[in-house]
């Protein structure tokens, strides 16, 4: 592993996209959850109002970890999101009704048009959730993109080798290893995200609100931990094969890491390909599982912050140990490893990645000082008493 | 045109469209509600208080249609341009990137606050959210500016061969951000957020003046929209006036476009109307403004000056971009920006007859209905204007590098739409353009149905809930 600026640059996208999980992931639980935990209308108001004010500010995570893809990574980003199109659309459509089903749901008193929300903000969220952990899978397992440079086409960069309806339905078909993996992916992540918003609900509400995602917390529990031990044991078996071993060029690493994945190629394929750094993967992963252990313990004892803490931790030890496995692929060739996007072929210029590098230093900080400043004015316990009194009283005023 | 690349073009056009219904409400709103929030805390006035609650809550409804309408933008570089994504990502991802970590987070942490703050975090915390949330939506405007004013005048670039291909690389940052055109883009377009807002204010307040309700609430509310609006729709006059004037030397076929300027003349006319057969390359008709060289003036602030026509234009780029249409539609492009004019003349007048008439403001029927169903347009003068700046800008999706009137510096740069779109099918972009397209009319009338019950509802005592 270099300390160069391709590498900070892998780590500070993955702290945004790690960011975006963990804020708008228990939001997304949150929305999962809210017609579990909420049986009548003041209380599912109180479960939309325990993420009222930050849901916006934690959508912000997705927008800046796009764009600091955009800018580090164009050609990652360019890849990516023109490959994967229409799942890339369908989280988009999510995302959008999700905003603005929070937004319109209490502006009508009529039971349909809240039923229709509610419906709108369950479904918008698991969906968000889900392909999420879909578009990790498949990457994870490797994806058929080539790049056009290797045949001397020097403007299209690295495009999808196959073609619609294919491209969609296999990053989510069963019967071929990626898409079984994305699948897999995506269940985990849906499942992290309701433990992630059962730690919200404790620490956020109270009264029967706090029990119900208790309660859920305990059983989804166990699934999880199951899932996650599947993936993990899953990634050890995914390997690339190398189609042409004098392309391999292309993938524009430092001397020595060629050296170390050269000498690990088997018969022309890269055997257990996501784990390279054996000790440090499994650092992770066992601190990854200590830590769903603490937020059990913390959920049944109804400690939210705790909670919080501990499903936080989850994810961070859990989403560093991907980006170990996968450093310095950023995302894998099925087609052949010549063809993968490294983040020494996908980078942008040393300058860019200097002046962004500038700019995440001074702003990444202060933004994490007032989002945190942000969340602690709003951590009062609300329960349908005091959205009741806060109705009241706005009335009087 | 290929399938793909003509829907690939109407959808984000389309998206850009959209957004363009929420954004500009946003910009110049969030400053107008922070300026009531502070009469409140300074003066201690309830109505001062009520109106803050009554136009931000106007505003929640529409911000959360910005967020998602910008949300598929960003995105949609990557999935429609995948080629222009990689071509231009080196330099056009880093002002977005820093737009979301400087100006989004900003604006949209602290509107939290100032949204759900209401007696819960301290006066002073919950007014300077609302300052910090408005100048970050302005500041969000600044960053994506600065990105499309390098679409249009990639300063601060050299062409490189990299891995994948070839592809634009930083040269040099500051060229970047102190890019003229963009720097002109941003005040143009905020300036315009703000008129827009001044007309929303005060559309609403005649709606109910005219009804003879909340008097008091209303004619205070139309006062500040009014010193508002006067002061931006004089400043963009001026500001206008600076773009057309950087537009001129550095987007030479946009200005012959915009001015259905065929031939190359020193001491050119400015066109009140005309009528452009783009094949004959002439005009079938043409109304000068009798004041001689006035364009050329507007252009080079000579009067003398020399312009390029559209027809050296092309063969100028044909020379050296090879066999092409390098002329924008005249038509559409000249007419876009004209009605976008005079719309601006038409809002400063707007403003001043509203002060003149202030006394009695609820007694100038006239007045009042005219402001009611002046509503749409600068909602149209907004459209019309970004359709100028990018349909101006064919056939090219990064203008080749220009400056001093024609003088192209680095062609290499120039990158044609037709060659930056994504491989894709058919069927994948005609399931997301029809699916984009119905969402958001259907989340249009819905946001459009939800601003006119508030708005005609009056203000409400009710709690800042979901």
């Amino acid at each position: 592993m270099h300390f160069d600026l391709q590498t900070i640059w892998a780590i500070l996208v993955t702290i945004l996209i790690a960011g975006y999980i963990i804020t708008d992931g228990f939001d997304l639980g949150v929305g999962i959850l809210h017609g579990l935990v909420a049986k009548t209308d003041i209380e599912k108001r109180v479960t939309l109002n325990a993420i009222g004010p930050v849901w916006d500010g934690n959508e912000v995570w997705f927008i800046t970890a796009g764009g600091a893809a955009f800018a580090a990574f164009p050609e990652l980003y360019a890849a990516l999101f023109s490959s994967l199109y229409i799942a890339l659309f369908i989280v988009l459509l999510a995302l959008i009704y999700r905003a603005v089903s929070f937004e319109f749901r209490s502006k009508e008193e009529s039971e349909g048009w809240r039923k229709f929300w509610d419906q709108s903000i369950f479904w918008s969220s698991l969906i968000v959730a889900l392909l999420i952990g879909v578009a990790i899978g498949n990457i994870l397992a490797g994806i058929p993109i080539k790049n056009s440079a290797i045949e001397g086409d020097l403007l299209h960069g690295f495009v999808y080798a196959e073609k619609f309806p294919m491209s969609f339905i296999n990053l989510v078909n069963p019967f071929k290893f990626h898409g079984l993996y994305g699948l897999l992916v995506g269940v985990t992540t849906v499942l992290f995200v309701i433990m992630h918003g059962v730690s919200w609900l404790i620490w956020k509400t109270e009264g029967s609100i706090a029990e119900r995602a208790r309660n859920i917390g305990m059983k989804v529990w166990l699934p999880f931990v199951i899932m996650y031990v599947i993936c993990t044991g899953l990634a050890y078996t995914i390997s690339f094969k190398i189609g042409d071993p004098s392309k391999l060029s292309y993938l524009n690493l430092p001397k020595d890491m060629m050296q170390q994945i050269a000498s690990m190629v088997q018969g022309n394929v890269l055997p257990h390909a996501l784990f390279r750094f054996p000790v440090i993967e499994l650092a992770l992963i066992v601190l990854a599982a200590l830590s769903a252990v603490g937020w059990l313990m913390a959920v049944k004892n109804m400690k939210g912050g705790k909670a919080f803490l501990f499903s936080t931790l989850t994810f961070l030890f859990a989403g560093f140990a991907v980006m170990f496995g996968a450093y310095p692929l950023a995302v894998p060739s099925s087609i052949g490893l010549e063809h993968s996007i490294t983040i020494y072929n996908g980078c942008s210029s040393e300058l860019t990645l200097t002046v962004m590098l500038v700019a995440a230093i001074i702003f990444t900080p202060i933004v994490i000082a007032y989002q945190a400043w942000v969340y602690k004015m709003f951590l009062f316990k609300i329960s349908t008493e005091s959205l009741k009194k806060e109705i009241e009283e706005a009335a009087e005023h | 045109m290929d399938f793909v690349l003509l829907v690939s073009r109407l959808q984000f056009a389309m998206t850009a469209f959209f957004h363009f219904i929420f954004v500009p409400l946003t910009l110049g709103l969030s400053t107008l509600s922070a300026i009531m929030l502070t009469l409140h805390y300074t003066t201690g006035k309830e109505i001062y208080r009520d109106m803050a609650k009554f136009w931000s809550k106007l505003f929640a409804i529409n911000f959360a249609l910005g967020v998602a309408t910008g949300l598929v933008h960003e995105f949609e570089f990557g999935m429609n341009w995948s080629v222009y994504s990689r071509f231009v990502g080196d330099i056009f991802g880093a002002p977005l990137a820093i737009e979301g970590l400087l100006a989004f987070f900003m604006e949209s942490t602290f509107m939290g606050v100032f949204l759900f703050g209401w007696d819960k975090v301290p006066k002073m915390v919950h007014l300077l959210a609302a300052w910090l949330s408005s100048i970050g939506s302005n500041l969000s405007a600044l960053w994506i500016l600065i990105a499309n004013g390098w679409m249009q005048h990639p300063v601060g670039a050299k062409v490189e061969i990299f891995v994948a291909g070839k592809r634009a690389e930083l040269a040099d940052w500051w060229a970047v951000v102190f890019n003229p055109v963009a720097d002109v883009k941003f005040w143009h377009t905020a300036t315009a957020g703000m008129i827009l807002s001044a007309v929303f204010v005060l559309a609403v307040s005649a709606y109910h003046l005219l009804r003879k309700q909340h008097v008091e609430f209303f004619k205070k509310s139309a006062y500040i929209a009014l010193i508002f609006g006067l002061i931006a729709s004089i400043g963009e006059v001026i500001i206008g006036d600076i773009h057309a004037h950087e537009v001129a030397k550095t987007q030479p076929t946009k200005l012959a476009a915009m001015e259905a300027l065929w031939e190359t003349k020193q001491g050119a006319n400015v066109l009140i109307a005309a009528w452009a057969d783009q094949k004959a390359q002439k005009n079938i008709i043409e109304i000068p403004l009798p004041i001689p060289g006035l364009l050329s003036f507007l252009a080079t602030h000579d009067f003398n000056g020399k312009l390029l026509g559209a027809k050296d234009l092309q063969k100028m780029f044909e020379e050296k971009f090879g066999p092409g249409n390098y002329i924008p539609p005249v038509n559409f492009v000249f007419w876009a920006f004209h009605i976008m004019v005079y719309l601006g003349f038409f809002f400063v007048i707007l403003f001043i007859w509203g002060l003149t008439k202030y006394r009695n403001l609820e007694n100038a029927t006239g007045f009042l209905k005219v402001a009611l169903y002046s509503l749409p347009l600068p909602y149209i003068a907004c459209w019309l204007g970004w359709a100028t700046a990018e349909v101006g800008r064919q056939p090219w999706i990064v203008y080749p590098l220009t400056d001093d009137y024609g003088k192209i510096l680095l062609p290499d740069i120039g990158l044609k739409t037709a060659q930056a779109v994504s491989p894709l099918t058919n069927i994948e972009v005609i399931i997301t353009y029809i699916t984009f397209l119905v969402t958001f009319t259907g989340l249009a009338i819905a946001d459009f149905y939800l601003l006119s019950k508030f708005a005609s509802k009056g203000p409400e005592k009710e709690a800042e809930l979901y």
